[in-house]
């Protein structure tokens, strides 16, 4: 029998759409990715607090890390793994600093995560986001799959308030709206399905703009393994109540100028007086000065001028950046003792 | 075909010859292309090619790193032309927006340190603003002086003193295909690069042809940023607008909701000179009104001149169509809004005009403010007939005192049947009519009075503030069937899917067969006062076929933004609901809530034809006066308070306007007494006067 060269090309083309899909998708990765990704139902179903999430399945013998939140308020969490499988979880440990939590559930054999492999990447860089985000899969069913990039890598600084978040450190910001209720406790990955982040919470910004961001398996690898090695059970706010500023709050004065009177909600902090012979003097500060940097930090009002005066410790440096006319001019203090 | 939509063309592009046709056309070796990425891109091409050849030599998950790889070389390629910008001071709330403290973006646009930005970063008026400069070595900080403002695009140019810098190199406008690959940046997360969102380009021309449309997320952490192609080139820069309104705040809502709008930056730079001389910038207007304001609206026939506007002076006259401006084409009103929104007030634009069956050139030179229109007046009420009722002419219900239609010797009961020749069977049509017209003019109206036809001539007037105190009697509204589903008297009502309640007061006497006036009652913060509204007004909307309506606010302590909607929406639902005549619609506030009745009096133009702020002054320059969609407005004040003198400075300030604006006297502030209300439903009732 005799091929003719069309079928030859045909099926060469076929071939080649084949091999074409598949470096167009990212299945091989979704596949090896969705078994070890688990949704975990507890706590909440109020107002707006989810009663479902999230977890990622860290070691074979049932490790599940996810975010430490309401959720896990219960005494057992049910977890539900991808092939359907139904098992009560309790936390054995958490840390309060990385808002991280370790749940186990009695199973063996689990496809699991390395945590101690994963991947870096920079902005611009093709991700893969998974999560149970607004409890869509139940059962068997795998959890949903996104695509975005990683908009940007930078520092959450932690928060108070409506929006808390406890964790102050690297993070990823993603191009993709994967931070909605359900989705904490995901994984983000490389479109090759290498281990990148855990997604967080449902957070605003500074700009008011709603943040998707993950922590860096990187940074949650040590209290993982610390956790599941049985090293503590909970890291807790104990220790760092301990590094609170003391009581020596310092106050403008102390260095030698006055600021205008703080009477709007973003009042400014332009100099008002300089005391005569006063450090402030002998470094050419001047009335009308507008502080507009301290110690990196930009100054958008006297509230935060003050938060940067009340972490001061003695024999710190405080470098201020003014403005003065067009023109910008840095000094540095040394912090008295009080 | 992945592979080509990989390279920033139409998904359209099908075939290899044609993408390598417009490779070709892209690779223009111009100088300022980044190299890299040019080189990627060919080099992308090229394994493109060969992985067709050798379909064993594809490597999976290569297009998505190939992808990447573009992204980030184009990004890194315009990376030092992006600046961050940061603000000291300022208020925190912007009308109702709360503003951001975070940094925001700017993009470099000379090498002696212009940068251009979205007005959106200034809003809350700042007292001093830093631009963070990266520079091979880290970054850098300046202090920037605001020079120039575009109003209609709602951009700023800012300088610092620097040189040597590198600015962006624009897209060519006309070469933006929708489709191609976009990609939205800021500098407001990580100083030492910029935060990306991809996209693609959704439409062009968009906003009254001012902007492009992108579905890259567009937020505040990156509007003043630039919407750069994968050669790293500048296609626009990234602003809040919005189609419906214009503001500093507008679109800020649609915030990564898949729409985003970026200026080009080619049409930026048309009128770079003008803005680093320190002009202003603002929209160009031309001063002609058209019948139609509906998007499907077809030729651009003039319905209206305004007196020494530019269309004025071109010598435009009513019924003329506008067939051309500049080099395009005008088939339909769209046509023409999309080219003179991308124009500025001063700019000179060529007419081709159409005038019965000749066509004529013109040339106007655009201008950024028009006279207030005035609205004038014959000075009557007119009847209210039923809707299933036929008639024959517009009836006349009561002639006020010392007006044009009184001295002309006009008549209750009169039927007017013509105005200068033109039949009219409706109050709209002669309110229509009206608005082409102007104050002093004489015109000419054919009455029946009983069997008699008349002709009489009526000078209009001003139309009257409205303070006045003259007495009409009410119309009666005869009693008639009500559907038992539809609800009367008091009662409290949730709008489908929301779980929020109103209230609203529907006379007993209700007759779907009659149109009845509206009255939205928004509640001052922390007290509906809905049992004193009611008692106070109850028997008034009776006798006058008022329903009043009384949304709350999601948090009682106050109205915010996110309420506006809301109270549309119940307004909305009355008029679906109820008959409402559309031209005795009106809104009501009291002190704090006042602020926020006159923002959606001037926001929903369309909807609201009237607006009483209770001891509440103007706090924002009004609009418009509009003739297409006319507002009375009522102020009340009482004596000796506070803000008394506000209010009456505010009254001065729309007159000046144009608005025909009421100042009413109340005993004591914040009381409705039985004579306040009395004059106030009066005024509402004569709403519809022409």
């Amino acid at each position: 029998m005799k091929y003719h060269p069309a079928w030859i090309a045909a099926i060469a083309f076929c071939l080649m759409n084949s091999q074409l899909a598949r470096a167009e998708s990212a299945s091989d990765a979704v596949e090896s990715v969705q078994p070890k990704v688990v949704k975990i139902f507890g706590a909440g179903g109020l107002k707006n607090l989810a009663s479902y999430g999230t977890g990622v399945i860290v070691s074979p013998d049932g490790h599940i890390a996810t975010v430490w939140n309401h959720l896990l308020d219960s005494d057992a969490v049910a977890v539900v793994l991808s092939d359907g499988r139904r098992f009560y979880g309790r936390v054995i440990g958490t840390d309060s600093k990385k808002d991280i939590a370790i749940l186990k559930i009695d199973a063996q054999d689990l496809p699991f995560f390395d945590v101690s492999k994963t991947a870096q990447v920079g902005p611009g860089a093709a991700i893969l986001a998974f999560s149970n985000v607004f409890k869509v899969a139940t059962g068997d069913e795998p959890v949903t799959v996104m695509q975005g990039v990683i908009s940007a890598k930078t520092e959450l600084s932690a928060r108070r308030g409506r929006y808390k978040v406890p964790y102050d450190g690297e993070v990823y910001l993603v191009d993709a709206v994967t931070n909605n209720p359900g989705a904490a406790g995901g994984v983000l990955t490389t479109v090759d399905g290498r281990l990148l982040g855990m997604l967080g919470r449902e957070l605003k910004g500074r700009n008011n703009t709603w943040l998707n961001y993950a922590i860096p398996f990187s940074v949650l690898r040590e209290p993982i393994e610390d956790i599941i090695a049985g090293r503590f059970s909970r890291r807790d706010d104990l220790l760092s109540a301990a590094n609170q500023p003391g009581e020596t709050t310092y106050e403008p004065i102390d260095f030698g100028f006055l600021l205008v009177p703080d009477v709007v909600a973003r009042t400014p902090a332009y100099l008002d007086t300089i005391v005569e012979e006063s450090k402030a003097a002998e470094l050419g500060l001047q009335p009308d000065d507008l502080i507009v940097f301290a110690n990196g930090e930009l100054v958008n009002s006297i509230r935060t001028f003050k938060e940067v005066l009340d972490q001061l410790i003695p024999g710190d440096d405080l470098q201020l950046i003014v403005r003065r006319g067009d023109d910008l001019i840095t000094v540095t203090f040394i912090v008295p003792k009080k | 075909m992945r592979v080509l939509e990989l390279m920033g063309f139409a998904s359209r592009g099908g075939h290899i010859v044609q993408v390598r046709s417009q490779f070709s056309s892209h690779a223009q070796p111009t100088s300022h292309q980044a190299p890299t990425t040019l080189r990627l891109a060919t080099f992308v091409f090229v394994v493109t090619l060969f992985g067709i050849a050798f379909p064993a030599a594809v490597n999976a998950q290569s297009l998505f790193k190939q992808e990447q790889q573009a992204i980030q070389q184009a990004v890194a390629a315009v990376s030092s032309s992006i600046v961050r910008i940061e603000t000291v001071g300022g208020v925190d709330l912007v009308g109702e927006v709360l503003t951001g403290t975070g940094p925001t973006t700017g993009v470099i646009v000379s090498a002696d340190g212009y940068i251009i930005t979205s007005s959106f970063n200034f809003v809350s008026d700042p007292a001093s603003v830093l631009v963070t400069l990266i520079e091979n070595d880290g970054s850098k900080n300046y202090a920037a002086k605001i020079i120039a403002s575009d109003k209609s695009k709602m951009l700023t140019l800012l300088k610092i003193e620097a040189s040597g810098l590198k600015p962006i190199t624009a897209a060519v406008k006309s070469e933006i295909k929708v489709g191609q690959r976009a990609i939205a940046l800021g500098r407001t997360f990580d100083v030492s690069f910029p935060n990306i969102s991809t996209g693609i380009i959704s439409a062009l021309n968009r906003v009254n042809g001012k902007a492009i449309q992108t579905d890259a997320k567009t937020s505040p952490v990156n509007y003043g940023g630039p919407l750069i192609d994968l050669y790293g080139r500048c296609m626009g820069i990234i602003a809040p607008l919005s189609p419906q309104q214009e503001g500093e705040t507008s679109g800020v809502e649609w915030y990564d909701s898949g729409i985003g709008f970026a200026v080009p930056l080619e049409d930026i730079q048309r009128v770079l000179s003008r803005m680093t001389a320190g002009e202003t910038l603002h929209r160009g207007l031309l001063g002609v009104g058209f019948e139609s304001q509906s998007p499907l609206a077809g030729e651009a026939k003039i319905l209206r001149v305004r007196p020494n506007s530019p269309a004025d002076e071109a010598d435009l006259k009513i019924n003329d169509v506008i067939i051309k401006i500049d080099e395009h084409t005008i088939n339909r009103l769209v046509d023409l809004r999309q080219i003179l929104g991308n124009r500025y007030a001063g700019e000179t634009v060529k007419l081709v005009v159409k005038r019965a069956d000749k066509t004529f050139e013109s040339e106007a030179k655009l201008t950024d403010e028009l006279l207030a229109y005035e609205f004038n007046s014959l000075g009557i009420l007119p009847q209210r007939p039923a809707i299933d009722e036929e008639v024959q002419g517009v009836g006349v219900r009561y002639v006020f005192e010392n007006t044009g239609a009184a001295k002309a010797g006009l008549n209750p009961n009169d039927q007017i049947k013509t105005i200068n020749g033109q039949i009219v069977s409706t109050p709209k049509e002669i309110a229509t009519l009206l608005s082409t017209m102007e104050t002093g003019q004489s015109i000419e109206l054919t009455v029946t009075r009983g069997d008699d036809e008349l002709t009489l001539s009526v000078s209009l007037s001003a139309m009257p503030n409205g303070d006045g105190s003259t007495n009409f009697p009410p119309l009666t509204i005869p009693p008639g069937d009500v559907p038992k589903e539809l609800k009367t008297s008091r009662f409290n009502q949730k709008l489908t899917g929301s779980d929020r309640n109103f209230w609203v007061f529907v006379p007993e006497s209700y007759n779907a067969n009659y149109g009845h006036g509206m009255l939205v009652w928004i509640h001052p913060s922390g007290d509906t006062m809905e049992a004193d509204v009611l008692r106070s007004w109850k028997d008034f909307c009776i006798a006058r076929g008022i329903i009043l309506v009384g949304p709350r606010a999601e948090d009682i302590s106050g109205w915010s933004a996110t309420d506006e909607k809301h109270v549309k929406d119940v307004t909305d639902w009355v008029t679906e609901n109820y008959s409402i005549d559309a031209s005795r619609i009106a809104i009501m506030g009291s002190e704090d809530s006042g602020v926020f009745a006159t923002r959606l009096a001037f926001k929903y133009r369309e909807l609201f034809r009237g607006l009483i702020a209770m001891e509440s002054p103007l706090r924002f320059p009004p609009p418009d006066s509009d003739p297409d969609s006319r507002l009375l407005i009522a102020f009340v004040a009482a004596p000796e308070t506070r803000e008394r003198d506000r209010i009456e400075k505010s009254v001065e300030l729309l007159r000046k306007q144009k608005f025909p604006t009421a100042l009413i006297d109340s005993e004591e502030a914040g009381k409705f007494s039985f004579d306040l209300v009395n004059s106030l439903v009066q005024w509402l009732d004569s709403l519809d006067q022409l």
